[in-house]
């Protein structure tokens, strides 16, 4: 699992996330991205087009995330997740409070919404 | 310290099917079978979880049936490994995993505390973030995409089994 830094401003984190967000993934990942999101106290545009997939542990990591974003009034954006990705956000109920854009364009008007 | 001890206990025992299910004759004489056994550690079940996967592969499950397996045994170990356990001693949990033409089925056992999952109430996912709890949507998530799940307790043992449709 990798992160990467597109942009971050005072705005948001835009991150692309890519691999497998499974146990070892997750825990990868969790440090750098929460510093970089809740902890800094800046909404995450977080794109999922190169992640493989998502369960259990990463839809903890993302929600915990999103929760403590929403506490500062900030907001987490998911972007561009494949088919399957796509297909847990939205059976588990996350995309009800994680919402999909499609492009970073869409993500922006959604995190300024 | 836990030693690390997930292994696979039976591979591909051709288990006979009870009786003829269905009209796919070239799938009915055989049954296949694994159980895999694993200690209550993050490094066991990453092992566990490399096993299951790569038996599916071999097995040709189709991408999707294997993507929601391997999230199945996630959130359920996952639940077992960081809740079922009141001591910091090591514990076994076994994993059989089933396939027939028609379904995988996987039966989860542990020692640990009486736990139902079918007993958790649904997540309120229309009210805000901040009265959601983040375990809450896995086990949501693993009861929307399983064909069935029973839930039994006897001998101080949890045996959770799940089945799901093959694509």
């Amino acid at each position: 699992m990798e992160l990467h830094v597109i942009d971050s401003n005072r705005e948001f984190s835009h991150i692309a996330l890519s691999g497998k967000l499974d146990v070892e993934g997750a825990d990868q990942i969790e440090t750098q991205f929460q510093s970089l999101t809740s902890e800094a106290g800046r909404s995450a545009i977080v794109d999922l087009e190169q992640v493989t997939y998502l369960a259990s542990l990463g839809i903890r990591l993302l929600f915990a995330t999103a929760k403590a974003l929403a506490a500062e009034g900030k907001k987490m954006i998911v972007v561009n997740p494949k088919p399957m990705v796509e297909e847990t956000l939205l059976t588990s109920g996350t995309v009800n409070f994680i919402p999909i854009a499609r492009g970073f364009e869409e993500a922006v008007t959604l995190l300024r919404s | 310290m836990n030693a690390v001890t997930s292994s696979h206990i039976v591979r591909n025992a051709g288990k006979p099917m009870p009786e003829h299910t269905c009209g796919q004759p070239e799938h009915d004489e055989v049954t296949d079978y694994l159980l895999l056994r694993t200690v209550n550690s993050r490094e066991g079940l990453i092992n566990l979880m490399s096993e299951a996967e790569a038996f599916f592969h071999e097995r040709g499950l189709d991408e999707r049936t294997i993507y929601i397996s391997n999230l199945v045994l996630e959130e359920v170990l996952t639940n077992v490994i960081k809740y079922a356990y009141d001591d910091e001693g090591s514990h076994e949990i076994s994993v059989e995993l089933t396939l027939d033409p028609r379904h995988v089925q996987i039966v989860f056992e542990d020692d640990g505390r009486e736990f139902d999952p079918l007993s958790v109430p649904t997540p309120a996912l229309n009210g805000p973030i901040t009265d959601c709890e983040p375990g809450g949507l896995g086990i949501h998530l693993v009861r929307k995409l399983s064909s069935s799940m029973d839930y039994s307790r006897a001998g101080g043992v949890n045996r959770l089994t799940i089945r799901l449709a093959r694509k």
